[in-house]
């Protein structure tokens, strides 16, 4: 791979160019705890019920910067293919750093990011693969889903609080609503290559203990900053009355992160962020003219001038402005600055015939975009080329399809009805919807919540993708769901961190206890919502020493946020929804493969017709966050009902244009 | 009277209750002082309010009861079953209380909240002269979890014969604690008398409770234990354990009944379809226990069981399911209608079932059922009246609006007639 260019790729369509984090080594060591990231261990127990409130020291902080002490020394950009995109089961803590559930793009970097993935970013599960009959199964009967996790290199997460860039704050802005079945962010799915820019952490949340004893944390970037990714379909372009082959090119930034806001949509590290992208094959020039021509008497023309391709270009903003939060860059999507506009360059032909692997270089202004003092900027980039003769237009199809219909399989989570979250995506368009009791082998009629359908086009080569994940919803969710952002804030009081410095209980008698004589009295100070870098990520790290016997390694305002959070979470500890089972195109059983991804060309014209997907029973083992699905490749383990969480039904109907 | 209105539109129920409150709103605090008023009976109702929010507002009385032993005694025992550590301070003095049940209860309440701080004050009295003092020392201590204090307790209990099983039960109790064997920990308390501790602990010991519960080789009591230790502490993700006890024919009575119990008390919707079929249960102490734990839950969906039952048992249960009905309504008809009215918006009259004073049922609005309403002494009586006449009521009832309207005084009651007599007046004849 290289830093300034690419090669055309039809599966790798686009890559982030002079990126400063490409080959910027060396490797995270995994040690979260050194940067400051707390354990139980490192809380100090005042009471009995403090033995279970130090569980929560994971979260005060979980997420600290790998390296450097600035802001800057933590802005990084991944490049990788997306192994799972979706958007979190379940998020912890849900207070004032989390506005709603992050999405996580599980990314295989690229070698030259390869670094950013740390000691610690090993999938579980990969010693659990043995060689049989020439392919590699599970030993047990469990997958990881962060797919393939024998393969070289170890996945990374980027997570990205939704909430934080959404307007409204749920579901997230790539969602449509019931009402807009056009909305569409082209969110990138499992599958795509996708570039990211966020915030390099440590995530302490789910601490690995090494086979050697060592403890490592994942590293991540989050929250992020920026994303890109290109998919391929067609497009109208307003010089054409038809749809053509097109590549359609992603971009979207914010300034909100959850629990981070960034100061300014501009890269710490300067400059604008350029990428390459692939574009489609050019309409043929080589038939003949439909003129004759010869000398001027003796034939109406003498000359003809061939006419180079014509790249149609097209700046679609108006998906971001309708559900991005934050002040937008200009005022209407409709018009916006040319200044402010991506750039776009031809590349020249590297080939002998200049219709074929063209290229073009996008330049997104962000330093001028940043400048404007935006809360976000994104916008979706259509480039195909002219085709008046509809040559390439005829090869293009029009998709009509739908989410029909939810089996529910015959597992029980948590309860007799259950209530369910499932969102599902086809080529970028994601919808969700929100099912109440969900009974074993109960059918769920889709089209209730979102009866609109989902009309795109595609080049008849093409294929149409499906991804669906969600959660079996359990009182966590009705922290966000039940309180205002106001009620979900944290707050501390002077006072408490007062009375939370006094010396730990002496471990001989009569255990007098110097400075506990009195009353926590937060009147004295007025309480105030906790900031994260000041009562949360306090750095230098606490050192463990001894303050009256016990080993202490964290801060009195760390452990009285701890503290405010088991006090909140009351109602809610240890209620995390559960995961739903993920459908995603080329991960499901082999029987299932041909249909997702779909092939177009093999649909018969003009026929609606309808294919069923299945999901597997997907679990979170341990505290780890990893999630870890049965497995279904072959016939007799995708026909398992013990394993089958649902059945997606979807319609799809392929026309000519 | 009661009048329950079925919202065409939504699942929701509206409720109208002629000004007399079937039971009076109460927030938290309000809540929590009723509770405090006759403690010894009411004091399960604490747990509707959970322990951190509790346990801050508890403040409030406990600096406004002074020295009153009546007014504390009661504040210190429920701080004491919250089990929030840091209301431990706020108790310390009560250590020094002239009257003897103030600081015994002080020390059983500082034991509970097991704040380590209070073990250097708990520790003297473990040499007290008197010995109730002594042994609610002893008692309290081994509540903390904290290894170092069992040498004493071995040492203070070698003096006492009574205490030796005690001290049995606080080393069981400290050496699971501070193993954070939280299973054992729930072994070793349910079978005392101190079980009722572990409700506020149920965060992180529901799953053996609740493993107890369906355990069916345990002794009943023990499970009953677990059952209303359960619902207290609403441990939600125990649902399912509850529901299939409750819900097994051959499970004893007063098991089933108590996880019912439980059932309400977590409040759960979820619940609500497996509940449903024990309001036809002809065991009444289940019947009865299941129509509570529906209104308790208040899902709008029971609302249809509930009033199937109503001549059930000669009309015995009458009163709970009207209860229970009125506590599924979560909107309140006057502010509804009196909107729906000054926005002058179509009002789609959707099912109305009205509940007399003499507990007679009627399942639709028909005319003169609330026409001496109109004419009570009582403003909110002749407004609720009033405003299903303006809802139910035909053309034909203008002439009686118009009367209203005419003798009537209050302003809003006038704003109010007028409206509906100008959407009677719309109506066809």
């Amino acid at each position: 791979m290289d830093k300034a260019s690419k090669p055309w790729d039809k599966k790798r369509p686009f890559q982030r160019i002079n990126s400063p984090s490409f080959g910027g080594g060396p490797k995270a060591d995994g040690d979260g705890h050194t940067r400051g990231c707390r354990r139980s261990s490192d809380f100090l127990p005042r009471s009995l019920l403090d033995e279970i409130r130090k569980r929560l020291m994971v979260l005060a902080p979980s997420w600290v910067r790998v390296r450097g002490a600035t802001e800057a020394d933590s802005e990084q950009e991944l490049y990788g293919q997306l192994l799972r995109s979706f958007q979190t089961w379940t998020d912890a803590p849900p207070f004032q750093w989390h506005r709603w559930y992050d999405w996580n793009f599980h990314v295989l970097p690229e070698e030259p990011f390869a670094f950013l993935s740390g000691e610690g970013n090993h999938p579980v599960g990969r010693e659990r693969k043995k060689s049989e009959g020439g392919r590699e199964v599970p030993v047990r009967d469990e997958w990881n889903v962060v797919r393939p996790f024998t393969g070289e290199g170890s996945p990374m997460e980027c997570e990205w609080d939704t909430g934080s860039f959404s307007r409204p704050q749920r579901p997230g802005g790539m969602f449509q609503p019931s009402s807009d079945p056009d909305h569409d962010w082209a969110w990138p799915m499992t599958g795509d290559y996708v570039w990211v820019r966020g915030r390099w952490i440590y995530d302490g949340g789910h601490e690995f203990l090494e086979s050697g004893g060592k403890r490592t944390c994942r590293s991540e970037l989050h929250p992020c900053k920026a994303v890109a990714g290109a998919r391929w379909e067609a497009f109208k372009f307003r010089e054409q009355d038809h749809y053509v082959p097109a590549i359609q090119f992603m971009f979207f930034t914010s300034r909100f992160g959850g629990y981070h806001d960034f100061a300014s949509l501009k890269p710490l590290t300067g400059g604008d962020y350029e990428f390459i992208v692939d574009l489609p094959d050019a309409p043929s020039m080589a038939a003949p003219p439909a003129v004759a021509i010869g000398h001027t008497s003796d034939f109406p023309f003498n000359t003809i001038a061939l006419r180079p391709p014509e790249l149609l270009i097209d700046f679609n903003f108006k998906p971001f402005f309708k559900t991005a939060r934050g002040a937008p860059p200009f005022a209407s999507p409709d018009a916006p600055p040319e200044d402010l506009k991506p750039r776009v360059e031809l590349l020249p032909a590297s080939g002998s015939d200049p219709r074929l692997q063209r290229q073009v270089k996008i330049t997104i202004p962000i330093e001028k975009i940043a400048a404007t003092g935006a809360g976000f900027y994104g916008v979706i980039v259509s480039l195909g080329w002219r085709d008046d003769k509809k040559e390439q237009a005829r090869q293009v199809k029009k998709c009509t399809f739908r989410f029909e219909n939810l089996h529910k399989g015959k597992i029980d989570r948590d309860t007799f009805a259950e209530e369910w979250r499932l969102k599902a995506c086809v080529n970028g368009r994601w919808r969700q919807w929100d099912l109440e009791s969900v009974r074993n082998n109960k059918d769920f009629d889709l089209t209730k919540q979102h009866p609109g359908h989902i009309v795109f086009y595609l080049h008849e080569d093409d294929v149409i993708r499906i991804s669906s994940h969600g959660a079996e919803l359990d009182l966590v969710d009705d922290v966000y769901i039940d309180n205002s952002n106001e009620d979900r804030t944290i707050v501390i009081n002077e006072s408490e961190v007062v009375w939370e410095s006094r010396p730990a209980l002496p471990r001989v008698p009569p255990f007098d206890v110097g400075g506990a004589v009195g009353d926590i009295v937060t009147g004295r100070f007025p309480s105030e919502p906790a900031d994260w870098n000041r009562h949360i990520d306090m750095q230098p790290p606490a050192i463990a020493g001894k303050t009256g016997g016990p080993i202490v390694a964290s801060y009195p305002e760390q452990r009285v946020v701890v503290r405010r959070i088991f006090s909140l979470m009351w109602d809610t500890f240890n209620d995390q929804n559960e995961p739903l089972g993920l459908i995603d195109p080329g991960l499901g059983p082999d029987r299932e493969l041909p249909h997702n991804p779909l092939k177009i060309k093999d649909l018969p014209l003009g026929q609606k017709k309808e294919f069923k997907l299945t999901a597997y029973f997907t679990w979170e083992l341990d505290d780890l966050a990893e999630l870890l699905e049965r497995p279904h490749q072959t016939d007799a383990d995708a026909s398992n009902e013990d394993y089958i969480d649902y059945v997606l039904t979807y319609s799809i109907k392929v026309e000519d244009q | 009277m009661l009048a329950i209105l079925k919202l065409t539109k939504s699942d929701q129920l509206a409720y109208f209750e002629f000004g007399h409150p079937l039971e009076p709103t109460r927030d938290a605090e309000a809540h929590l002082r009723w509770v405090l008023a006759d403690y010894d009976r009411r004091r399960d109702e604490q747990w509707s309010v959970p322990p951190p929010e509790g346990a801050a507002i508890l403040d409030r009385p406990l600096s406004e009861a002074g020295d009153e032993p009546a007014r504390l005694l009661p504040i210190i025992r429920a701080l004491g079953w919250y089990g929030i550590p840091e209301s431990s301070p706020d108790l310390w003095k009560y250590l020094l209380h002239p009257r003897d049940e103030i600081k015994l209860a002080t020390i059983k309440s500082l034991g509970q909240q097991g704040l380590y701080d209070s073990i250097g004050r708990l520790w003297p009295l473990l040499d007290h002269p008197q010995r109730e003092f002594r042994h609610a020392a002893f008692i309290a201590l081994g509540k903390f979890g904290r290894r170092e204090v069992i040498l004493k307790l071995e040492e203070v209990a070698g003096r006492d014969p009574e205490l030796r099983f005690p001290l049995a039960q606080a080393r069981a109790r400290i050496e699971a604690a501070a193993a954070e064997d939280w299973a054992r920990l729930v072994e070793v308390v349910i079978g005392t008398n101190e079980y009722e501790d572990l409700v506020a602990l149920m965060i992180f010991v529901w799953q053996p409770t609740a493993a107890i519960l369906t355990d069916g080789r345990r002794p009943e009591v023990v499970r009953r234990r677990a059952a209303r230790l359960l619902g207290l502490g609403r441990a939600r993700r125990s649902m399912r354990s509850l529901l299939s006890v409750a819900t097994s024919p051959t499970e004893p009575l007063a098991l089933r009944v108590e996880a019912v119990i439980a059932l309400g008390r977590l409040r759960t919707p979820k619940a609500v379809d497996d509940l449903i079929p024990l309001v036809r249960s002809r065991e009444p102490s289940l019947q009865e226990a299941a129509i509570v734990a529906l209104g308790q839950i208040g899902e709008p969906r029971a609302l249809g069981t509930l009033l199937e039952h109503w001549d059930d048992r000669g009309g015995a249960l009458r009163e709970s399911l009207r209860l229970a009905a009125r506590r599924l309504c979560s909107i309140s008809g006057l502010e509804l209608l009196t909107d729906l009215l000054r926005r002058r918006t179509p009002i789609q009259a959707g099912a109305v079932y009205i509940i007399d004073d003499r507990l007679n049922l009627h399942r639709a609005y028909r005319s003169g059922l609330v026409d001496a309403q109109l004419n009570h002494s009582q403003l909110e009586t002749r407004r609720d009246a009033l405003l299903l006449l303006g809802v139910y009521g035909g053309r034909s009832d203008a002439d009686n609006v118009e009367k209203l309207l005419r003798r009537e005084t209050d302003e809003s009651m006038r704003e109010l007639a007028q409206l509906i007599l100008d959407r009677l007046r719309l109506l066809p004849r």
